[in-house]
């Protein structure tokens, strides 16, 4: 597996989990998988990984549930 | 755009000739069938030459989701076949990976693989669709560094596929705001030039921390900064076809809303006119 699909593996679930942004940002600091990353990984800004949890978490809700979204977007 | 809501605030302009030119969500199609009112105008505008396809869950700079963009590929291509598109287009972003799926397109981290990931699957669309590729600048961004790569990142792939840009100002915008950059600075880091597409959108704000996060979600009108931002980006992309207007149906329910979209769009083609 490369780094890049590791990284967006390792996100994805850590969104999906509900993870605070500095629990996200500590968990792939510590990844060993992901060093040629870290400069980028400390960067990541609490507001975003917030928004992006929200979204996750929503979408993973609606998929569980079996919704059927009549829009699709980018930010929703 | 396949419900009621929009379908009332839209019908106005519809009969009034003001259409020239359509962009379908095609992954809408996808989970149920389409409204026959839906199929008319997709036909009637695609063998008009006046339709081009714009999605949102393709992924596109995943590196381990062969099976979604397997699949997404197979339905783009039917939808090719039957609505005469002019051009497939998709977001900046991945949305997971086989097996995990977060629902939103996010930012990658900024590296050489992003590009080799992404021109493998925009080459996959352009094959599989027949038709030219192209690909949205995103809103979201975790970090400055996000919005200083993606200008690069988007040129190379573009040049790659000889794809078209679709300039989305809000997005732009989202980001200039977010984190500091000045918005016409910014506008002119992108591939001008291959900008085909152009799309303008009102969107929303969220609190974190004290911290406003101006976000892509498509629910309100036009906001001011993108309308000053509109000639100017007019003035810079010379290969420009198409200027979209963006907005959610299910936004559009009420008549205040459905007017002011109505009004949007009216003010939208005289500035573009």
């Amino acid at each position: 597996m490369s780094v890049l699909e590791h990284y967006q593996r390792r996100l994805s679930t850590l969104l999906l989990e509900g993870r605070t942004p500095a629990e996200i940002r500590e968990a792939l600091s510590r990844d060993p998988a992901l060093d040629s990353l870290q400069s980028y990984v400390r960067t990541l800004q609490d507001g975003p990984l917030e928004v992006a949890a929200a979204l996750a978490r929503k979408w993973g809700s609606e998929h569980a549930a079996g919704v059927v979204r009549d829009e699709r977007g980018t930010d929703r | 755009m396949l419900g009621d809501a929009f379908r009332r605030a839209a019908i106005p302009l519809f009969e009034a000739g003001a259409v020239d030119v359509l962009e379908y969500s095609f992954e809408l199609g996808w989970a149920r069938a389409r409204p026959a009112w839906a199929e008319a105008l997709l036909q009637h505008y695609g063998a008009a030459g006046r339709l081009w396809g714009h999605g949102v869950t393709y992924s596109t700079l995943s590196a381990g989701a062969p099976q979604r963009q397997s699949q997404w590929q197979r339905q783009v291509s039917q939808d090719c076949e039957a609505l005469q598109l002019r051009g497939v287009s998709e977001h900046y972003g991945f949305m997971g990976v086989d097996g995990v799926d977060v629902g939103a397109p996010l930012p990658p981290p900024p590296t050489p693989e992003v590009v080799d990931v992404g021109v493998r699957a925009l080459e996959a669309l352009a094959q599989c669709s027949g038709v030219p590729v192209g690909l949205e600048n995103l809103a979201m961004a975790f970090c400055r560094l996000d919005v200083e790569a993606q200008p690069e990142i988007v040129t190379r792939l573009l040049e790659a596929v000889d794809g078209y840009l679709v300039l989305d100002l809000h997005n732009l915008w989202c980001q200039a705001v977010n984190f500091r950059f000045a918005p016409l600075e910014l506008l002119c880091r992108y591939p001008l030039s291959r900008a085909r597409v152009l799309h303008v959108s009102g969107g929303s704000w969220s609190s974190h921390g004290g911290t406003r996060l101006r976000r892509d979600t498509h629910d309100d009108r036009v906001p001011d900064e993108v309308w000053s931002l509109l000639p100017e980006a007019l003035s810079r992309c010379a290969n420009l076809e198409v200027v979209i207007l963006e907005q959610l149906g299910p936004t559009l329910a009420s008549a205040s809303a459905a007017e002011g979209y109505q009004a949007d769009f009216h003010r939208l083609r005289e500035v573009c006119a």
